[in-house]
């Protein structure tokens, strides 16, 4: 799932998932760049499952968003982006998968300032996609 | 204790001989007796009842809707704005070798689509039975000719593949006794120990002259009810 949602959010201009370093990083922290996207995955909820098997699977998807140092108004910016980049995701085939939404299960929130002074902020999301 | 609780997933229901695709829930119905009340003078202070009908009632199914399944949830929906009656089978996951198969009008059909947590559009529908269903659950063939043979006594009445009870007369001299079953498909036990078809049980102990013993023998094919045939074993009294 998370590859999935990397390469789409490159696609929407997100960030760079090849570039050395990426900055949309897949379940790990970078020390560079400053301004980058973290995805990680979580169990999320139980999943829908259908007679036939057309099963569904909800899980959660934690973003975090980084900027450089008293970069709060940019790390909030990139945050929003990758939201309504997500939101926009309905009914969408992603290598191969289906997912039929990707909502945020709260507003955007400040998580911390890391050890070199940067903000990262934080927002989960429920993934709701073929199994 | 090793449960005989099975999943239930995979449970499908046919409609008019189509399945409707991706349900997500079924509540299947539940028959009810309607009970008379006959209370009367003579009732000694207790309310007395008395059976009346049977309504096998209603019940429901939730799934994601599908556009596409024109042969399911469409005709589904169809089938309910033209008050059409159609056979619907309520089939359990093989393991169960169960069905549930009765008349129902769909009496209620809706789309649910939640807009805030961007959940999957769904949907709900209602049936209604007409008359009675037919509950039905896959039986092992049990035993096939020559079905079983006993190493001592007469076997009253003559063994067949439909007959469940017997009795075994033996003589006071014999103590114990071998069965030997035949069938064509499952396992067989005698007395709990398994036995393979056309072969000898383990010698089995008899009571005292004058008493009588147990014997069972079950047939039970994979994913079906079993069946079992009871053999009460009398020991001569002299």
């Amino acid at each position: 799932m998370l590859a999935d949602l990397a390469a789409y959010l490159e696609g929407q201009g997100i960030g760079s998932t090849s570039a050395t370093p990426p900055s949309i990083a897949v379940a790990f922290v970078p020390n560079v760049p400053d301004v980058c996207v973290m995805l990680f995955e979580y169990a999320g909820q139980t999943p829908v499952l259908t007679n036939d098997d057309q099963n569904l699977e909800r899980p959660g998807l934690q973003v975090r968003t980084r900027a450089g140092r008293a970069g709060y108004s940019a790390a909030k910016a990139k945050a929003k982006a990758v939201e309504a980049a997500l939101l926009n995701a309905k009914n969408t085939e992603l290598s191969g998968t289906r997912y039929l939404s990707i909502v945020p299960t709260g507003a955007i929130a400040f998580l911390e300032w890391d050890k070199g002074g940067r903000p990262v902020l934080v927002q989960n999301f429920t993934v709701r996609k073929q199994m | 204790m090793t449960t005989n609780a099975k999943s239930a997933h995979g449970t499908t229901l046919t409609w008019n001989g189509h399945d409707v695709g991706e349900i997500t829930e079924i509540a299947p119905p539940k028959t009810k007796l309607s009970m008379k009340e006959v209370t009367n003078n003579d009732s000694g202070g207790w309310v007395e009842r008395i059976p009346a009908l049977l309504d096998a009632g209603e019940f429901t199914i939730k799934g994601n809707f599908y556009e596409g399944d024109t042969d399911g949830q469409i005709a589904l929906q169809a089938d309910h704005i033209a008050k059409t009656a159609r056979t619907a089978v309520i089939t359990l996951p093989a393991a169960f070798g169960t069905s549930l198969t009765m008349t129902a009008y769909c009496t209620e059909f809706g789309l649910v689509t939640p807009q805030n947590d961007g959940g999957e559009a769904s949907f709900e529908a209602t049936f209604s039975i007409t008359g009675q269903p037919t509950f039905s659950v896959a039986t092992s063939t049990g035993l096939t000719t020559p079905f079983f043979t006993v190493s001592t006594g007469t076997i009253l009445p003559a063994a067949a593949g439909d007959v469940y009870t017997y009795v075994v007369d033996v003589a006071t001299g014999e103590d114990s006794i071998t069965v030997t079953p035949t069938a064509s498909a499952g396992t067989i036990t005698v007395n709990g120990n398994t036995v393979s078809s056309g072969e000898a049980s383990s010698a089995i102990a008899l009571g005292a002259a004058g008493s009588v013993t147990i014997v069972t023998i079950v047939v039970t094919e994979t994913n079906k009810a079993p069946k079992t045939y009871t053999l009460y074993v009398a020991r001569a009294a002299t």
